[in-house]
């Protein structure tokens, strides 16, 4: 008796394993599948993103590098790079002073401050670039790329003000008192003691805001004008025009840029740590 | 690692931390939200003196430590340091150094770094760094590690980093908030051994903040009792054991037996007491109240000890436990009004005198080491304290 419950136990166990497994494979094929679909559309020698590809060519990226061809989307991909970095700048900077000014105070305008700084994470991003599209005009602010700049830093720094508020919730209080009491100024302080030991949680957050920023749609669509095209938007407009297949060998290129910089964060801060 | 044993580098006094500030705390209140920490605390601390702030979680020593190092500024009353007001000096300028329980050394620096951090900050000559930072490392033997990480170390290595790391930055007056609480027993007691002897030949003076009273006891010179934000009593070691001035110093500093009684007859200093459990005692001590007082006798185990027969300053018991703990047994006996009383007796080879169970009387040694207080009374809130 005593053994069938142990075989009927076992065999829970096993189902259970089973189930969870089957549900993981689920995840990662719908995770990586499309990712590799679209890999190996892009090197395709077909002139139609069909799948599986009748045979293997280097055409499209070829297509795509030619800076003739490609202006257009060469364009947009300079102007999506300048507005992340640039945005990835100030919203780093604003989310480290706001992460600094809060980390240690309790009052009820700092916790509503920390709350306000987080709710462009769940507020719907197409509202908030309706308005600021209403808004802009409103105020006669003309200049798209700026204006794109200042969306971006909006919709993205949660990210990065939460990264820095958690290594800064981590800093141990005895940390900056003993670097106090050994003679060192508040500045001297930050600069010696804070600044290094929150940096990787800086770094993170920069990096996701730059990523955010990159694939951002609904800030981008509504406040480009035709000289500012991003990259995403340019992708989906070729996509409706002519089903082009270089969008394939964009989303290559994308896809291998983020993974060189995800190798080089986990190299130098540890990321997956920190997205946990 | 015993340091203990391990061989001292020789003391360059002027290039040392230095010495012998005293420190006075006049009329010290705080409060966190409506939580009164500390109640109008005066304190002298001499000059290169080690003394402990001792008491529970809650007493107010860490506020009071924190309101010296300049951390908090308390809401009402004024710290001086070798006689200098500091009330508005920012902790950068107090010369106050600190150990905290967890060291915190600076995770991303090394050893060398960490110990460099205090002399370089106070803009010392890059050579003049170098010099300390090798000294102070000698000092505490912990030289041939100057280039790990903090990580890297264990927790008494850790230890004397940081206080090499304090010692580096000179301070006028050294602050440790429950150093030794991490480490294990022979460590701690090595450690212990060794500030006591750094403190001493540095003359620097040193307030310890520990809920330990065996480490109060054993290290300091002067012990400062702290109860809810108030001073109970300051005394030397042995004054504080023998004398409690309270019921709280007499009973949070070592064990002792609470004994009910009252008063029976005042003459000098000796008080004769009638103990509830039956039988009178004349104990060496004041008396708190007038003839007829209900009081508490406070007698400290090793105070009394078992005996045959009855007798002059004899109770009657019946032993319930008796627990050999290293060099000493411990007695549970179970006095006549059912109260239990601890009696600490010497081990010795003969093997147990007594059995659980059998009767027994009980010898109280009441020529010092007593004490008597009031019964069921609020002590007195204004009491004065004074150092």
């Amino acid at each position: 008796m005593a053994d069938g419950a142990r075989r009927g136990l076992d065999l829970d166990l096993w189902s259970y394993r089973i189930l969870l497994g089957l549900l993981g494979m689920l995840a990662l094929v719908i995770m990586v599948g499309p990712v590799l679909i679209v890999l190996a559309i892009s090197f395709t020698a077909d002139s139609s993103m069909r799948f599986p590809p009748s045979g293997f060519s280097l055409r499209w990226y070829e297509a795509l590098f030619d800076p003739v061809r490609s202006s257009q989307i060469h364009r947009a991909a300079i102007n999506t790079v300048q507005v992340g970095l640039w945005a990835t700048a100030i919203g780093t900077l604003l989310a480290l002073l706001a992460a600094l000014a809060l980390a240690r105070a309790r009052g009820v305008a700092a916790r509503s401050a920390d709350t306000l700084f987080v709710t462009p994470l769940m507020l719907p991003q197409i509202s908030f670039a309706v308005a600021a599209l209403v808004f802009f005009s409103m105020i006669g602010f003309e200049a798209a790329k700026p204006a794109i700049v200042i969306g971006h830093v909006v919709v993205c720094v949660p990210l990065v003000y939460k990264t820095i508020s958690a290594s800064l919730s981590q800093l141990d209080p005895a940390l900056i008192e003993s670097s106090a009491s050994l003679g060192a100024s508040r500045l001297r302080t930050f600069r010696r003691i804070t600044l290094p030991i929150i940096l990787p949680g800086i770094g993170a957050g920069a990096f996701l805001l730059f990523m955010a920023s990159k694939d951002n749609v609904a800030v981008s669509l509504f406040l480009s004008d035709a000289r500012t095209n991003m990259l995403p938007i340019r992708m989906w407009q070729m996509l409706e025009g002519t089903l082009d297949v270089r969008v394939a060998a964009v989303s290559g290129v994308l896809i291998l840029a983020t993974l060189v910089l995800m190798l080089a964060m986990e190299r130098f801060v540890r990321i997956s740590d920190r997205l946990r | 690692m015993n340091v203990l044993h391990a061989p001292r580098p020789a003391l360059e006094g002027a290039a040392l931390s230095g010495t012998g500030h005293a420190v006075t705390l006049t009329g010290i209140t705080h409060r966190y939200g409506g939580f009164v920490a500390v109640r109008d605390v005066s304190l002298e601390v001499a000059g290169g003196s080690l003394v402990a702030f001792l008491g529970p979680s809650g007493c107010g020593k860490s506020t009071l430590l924190r309101a010296i190092a300049g951390f908090i500024r308390p809401q009402a009353g004024s710290i001086a340091i070798g006689g200098e007001v500091v009330d508005d000096v920012r902790p950068n300028r107090r010369g106050v150094g600190i150990v905290f329980q967890n060291y915190a050394l600076f995770p991303h620096l090394s050893v060398a770094e960490n110990v460099a951090y205090g002399p370089q900050a106070q803009g010392v000559p890059r050579a003049q760094v170098r010099a300390l930072v090798e000294e102070n490392l000698r000092l505490v033997q912990m030289a041939d590690y100057a280039k790990r990480l903090p990580r890297e170390l264990s927790g008494g290595q850790q230890q004397r980093v940081a206080l090499a790391r304090v010692l580096a930055a000179r301070p006028r007056i050294l602050l440790l908030d429950e150093p030794f609480g991490a480490l294990d027993k022979n460590l701690r007691f090595d450690m212990q051994i060794e500030i006591k002897r750094l403190q001493r030949e540095l003359n620097l003076t040193t307030i310890l903040v520990t809920h330990d009273q065996e480490e109060a006891m054993s290290m300091a010179e002067r012990i400062v009792v702290l109860n809810q934000g108030r001073i109970e009593q300051v005394g030397a070691p042995s004054d504080v054991y023998d004398r409690p001035a309270t019921l709280f110093a007499g009973t949070f500093i070592g064990s002792t037996n609470l004994l009910p009684a009252r008063i029976a007859a005042i003459s000098g200093a000796t008080t004769r007491v009638r103990l509830a459990a039956g039988g009178e005692v004349d104990a060496v001590a004041p008396a708190p109240l007038g003839i007829g007082g209900r009081v508490l006798l406070s007698v400290r185990p090793e105070r009394m000890r078992l005996v045959d027969g009855p007798g002059r300053g004899r109770v009657a018991a019946r032993l319930d436990v008796s627990m050999p703990l290293g060099a000493t047994v411990v007695h549970e006996v179970i006095l006549a009004d059912g109260l239990r009383a601890k009696v600490s007796e010497p081990r010795t080879h003969d093997g147990p005198a007594h059995r659980p169970g059998d009767p027994v009387h009980v010898e109280l040694r009441l020529e010092s080491g007593a004490a008597i207080f009031p019964d069921g009374l609020v002590e007195d809130p204004e009491q004065e304290n004074q150092a």
